[in-house]
């Protein structure tokens, strides 16, 4: 099993955080890679509670996969503008991962969000061969992380902007 | 339309991919649908429908009424091409359930028909 612990502090202020992973509307950016993408197959309730998504994302070739992963992602226990669990089953490597994230506020307007993460292939072979390689290659680095998060946070200041103008 | 599913394998509670299931489920129970169960080698099993078969022990799970299609439409993708979903029917009625269509050739059988007690 593998355990990924992280945190990263964003420049705005827990709302718009929090806006960033839960905004839920059909305008809802994807990724700029142009190889992931996020599709909502359940909303949840008013807060997310029991949203289901289904992502693909790009692996390592060598994983016979043309290039691309798939999970499927379901978000419980969640607090509003405080923190959420989620279990996720990936495919390939067949793999387990239930995260935490949790939004912190820093009291300057900025926040600092929490990232733990235990991450399981499923086949004891394959977990001894290539379980911390490809956890690895899809645990993108801090730096990436915080461009995605500021890059959310102009994108819903933006498109507030807009609905009030 | 049925809002019962038939699971077979990893689908099951408890067992690695029910999180995939488990926000669309209400109920669960035991349930037998007549068919041939495999093992395909890569720690998920296979099944193959028949009337005329011995049982596949599973469980019969109950979808919420208003989230039918969306519990489809992530099984459907989360089975993928080597899967088919159909119509089943055990004593209480029909219930869906996914059928293997890939190559057979490399399944080996598991003559208890179930994937929880393999022999």
């Amino acid at each position: 099993m593998q355990v990924h612990e992280y945190s990263v502090v964003v420049p705005a202020p827990l709302p718009e955080v929090w806006e960033v992973f839960w905004y839920r509307g059909p305008d809802r950016p994807q990724p700029r890679d142009g190889k992931t993408k996020i599709h909502i197959l359940h909303p949840g309730d008013e807060v997310g509670e029991g949203l289901v998504r289904h992502c693909t994302f790009p692996v390592p070739r060598w994983l016979l996969s043309g290039g691309i992963g798939k999970s499927w992602e379901w978000l419980t226990e969640v607090k509003l503008h405080d923190s959420w669990r989620y279990d996720a089953i990936g495919k390939p490597l067949w793999s387990r991962a239930e995260g935490h994230t949790r939004l912190e506020d820093l009291g300057d307007g900025t926040t600092r969000v929490h990232f733990s993460e235990k991450y399981e292939a499923f086949n004891p072979v394959m977990r001894a061969l290539l379980e911390r390689r490809v956890h690895q290659s899809i645990s993108r680095d801090n730096d990436a992380i915080l461009a995605a998060l500021s890059g959310g946070v102009k994108y819903h200041r933006a498109r507030r902007a807009r609905e009030v103008g | 339309m049925t809002e019962r599913l038939f699971v077979y394998g990893t689908l099951m509670p408890d067992h690695e991919a029910w999180s995939v299931v488990a926000p669309f489920a209400t109920a669960t129970q035991p349930c037998v649908v007549s068919g041939r169960l495999f093992d395909t080698g890569a720690g998920y099993p296979a099944a193959v429908f028949d009337a005329d078969a011995p049982p596949i022990r599973g469980v019969a799970i109950t979808l919420r009424a208003h989230d039918v299609a969306a519990a489809l439409a992530s099984l459907d993708r989360f089975e993928g091409p080597e899967y088919r979903r159909i119509v089943v029917h055990d004593a209480d009625g029909p219930l869906f359930a996914y059928e293997w269509i890939a190559d057979r050739t490399i399944l080996i059988e598991v003559p208890s028909g179930s994937w929880t007690a393999p022999s």
